[in-house]
């Protein structure tokens, strides 16, 4: 059967095709791609772009698309010394829009809370904080309910450096323990730990990100190592700042970040194993205008690395914190960062730590 | 090859007809539904143009799930599609877009859809101001210059 050739007869179409003829769930399907920072502009259209702009099926759609940051703290009640144990509390946020406060506290005291690690809408503690522990809890930050998983094998703690990685939806612990272990990996689907090998490994690293398909783990002195599920251990020799330490790590668009305490912002060269500084507008060193050796967290953000600082308030009793997006450009063989944006995201009391600072989707 | 390829027949609002295999038609969830119920050999779709009906089979026709001996299909086949569907799109004027939209609505062609989407948002992210949505996307404004101002004034804070 061959194609017959259209009728030539012009026929009007039943709709008129605009975009004031989409259905709304369809309009809102196509305005649901449009970043929030064209919401006014959209508002000043027409009055039906307004509503649409303003629906709560729009923020409902969004919120399912939309990340949050997770930060956590420590609270000492100064004056009260009747318990010395600080209380743990959350806040939630994302950046440019109003904070809550994420009543965790109460029943979840921090030393029961080990390492975090937020996969998708949920957040992993895994073994203790300062004692080895072989809990697994994970936070549903949707619900806000928290239980206890199945547990480890060996037991781990934060204070023994540990690496934490997420390949191929499956989480992989590499040491926190006291003596060489073997790597375990949990299965979310199946809800098992196993053991990955039979290689005892010890973990040389305080900070750990993913990255295709392979935990990277650095050093204090920006050394890195990595480890796959399928090669192992690899520990090539690295290119270091001199006498300079990282104080967090995070993986944005597959470059890995550190910020040093002196060089700031600086990007892996996974090739040359070398670490490059992240470049200003001009191309030049990034570290004044990013300002990012004085943050106090660090974390990717839909694409950007977002900064926090404590910042003073006018109440001497409070605080806030100050958040920078930054956003990464490849120039050549150079990453430019930009700020994109910058703003308070929370006002805390003083005399708080910062914690945990996750990213999770919702 | 054992079994000879089921071929379908589908005819636009306008009578254009389009011969297709069966597997392309399971792109779209209405049309696989109306091939289950009602096996004829020809499907007219009274809702879609044969000019919007050859772009819906040209993008089915591409995005139809091979499956290769073992089902192994080729890493390299999402790089080619996202080109594929970049260039697809760019070529469209956004009259086309609309009704596109319209009949990846209609058929339930999601992936197609999310596309054309896309596009759509796209094309709004591009205007530096409303006037030029406006103009874009064909919009009469409904409001009063009292009104417009005080939308403007609702929002002052989002031009710190």
């Amino acid at each position: 059967m061959t194609t017959e050739a259209a009728s030539n007869s012009k026929k009007p179409r039943p709709s008129s095709s605009s975009f004031s003829s989409l259905p709304e769930e369809v309009a809102l399907k196509c305005l649901l791609h449009v970043p929030r920072c064209y919401d006014l502009n959209l508002s000043l259209v027409s009055k039906t772009m307004r509503s649409l702009v303003r629906s709560p099926e729009l923020h409902r759609l969004r919120s399912q698309l939309l990340k949050s940051v997770y930060l956590s703290y420590d609270f000492y009640f100064y004056q009260i010394a009747m318990d010395p144990s600080p209380s743990y509390r959350w806040i939630t946020f994302r950046p440019g829009e109003k904070t809550t406060d994420y009543q965790l506290e109460q029943r979840f005291p921090r030393h029961s809370l080990g390492y975090a690690v937020s996969v998708g809408s949920e957040i992993y503690f895994i073994g203790g904080r300062s004692l080895p522990s072989t809990r697994l809890w994970i936070l549903d930050t949707q619900s806000g309910h928290i239980w206890t998983a199945p547990s480890m094998k060996v037991g781990r703690s934060e204070v023994n450096k540990t690496a934490v990685g997420v390949v191929e939806g499956k989480i992989y612990v590499i040491g926190g323990s006291e003596e060489d272990s073997q790597v375990e990996v949990f299965d979310p689907q199946a809800q098992t730990w196993d053991f990955v090998g039979e290689e005892k490994v010890t973990c040389e690293s305080r900070f750990s990100a993913s990255m295709k398909q392979k935990v990277y783990m650095v050093n204090r002195d920006g050394r890195v190592s990595t480890y796959s599920p399928r090669e192992g251990i690899n520990n090539d020799a690295t290119e270091m700042p001199s006498d300079d330490i990282i104080k967090f790590v995070c993986v944005v668009k597959n470059v890995l970040y550190g910020c040093f305490e002196w060089s700031g912002l600086m990007w892996f060269n996974t090739k040359l194993k070398v670490w490059r500084k992240v470049v200003d507008r001009d191309g030049k060193d990034g570290k004044l205008e990013l300002y990012s050796f004085a943050a106090a967290k660090m974390v990717e953000y839909e694409g950007m690395i977002a900064f926090f600082w404590p910042l003073c308030n006018i109440d001497p009793f409070k605080e806030n914190i100050l958040c920078k997006l930054i956003a990464l450009d490849r120039l050549g063989e150079e990453i430019r960062g930009r700020i994109e944006w910058s703003g308070i995201v929370a006002t805390l009391p003083r005399d708080i730590v910062l914690r945990d600072c996750l990213v999770v989707s919702g | 090859m054992e079994n000879e390829k089921k071929m379908i027949t589908l005819k636009s609002s306008d009578d254009v007809t389009f011969e297709v295999e069966e597997a392309v038609v399971l792109e779209s969830q209405f049309l696989s539904h109306l091939v289950q119920d009602c096996p004829a050999p020809e499907h007219k779709i009274k809702e879609v143009t044969g000019k919007i009906l050859s772009k819906v089979v040209e993008y089915c026709e591409k995005h139809v799930v091979v499956v290769v001996d073992g089902g192994d299909s080729s890493s390299s086949s999402g790089d080619d599609l996202k080109k594929w569907d970049d260039k697809f799109i760019k070529e469209m004027d956004l009259s086309t877009v609309y009704d596109l939209i319209a009949a990846a609505n209609y058929l339930n062609i999601q992936a197609l859809l999310d596309l054309m989407c896309q596009r759509v948002a796209d094309v709004i992210t591009a205007c530096k101001d409303h006037k030029e949505i406006r103009e874009t996307l064909g919009i009469v404004s409904d409001y009063t210059a009292e009104e417009e101002a005080e939308v403007l004034k609702e929002n002052e804070w989002a031009f710190d």
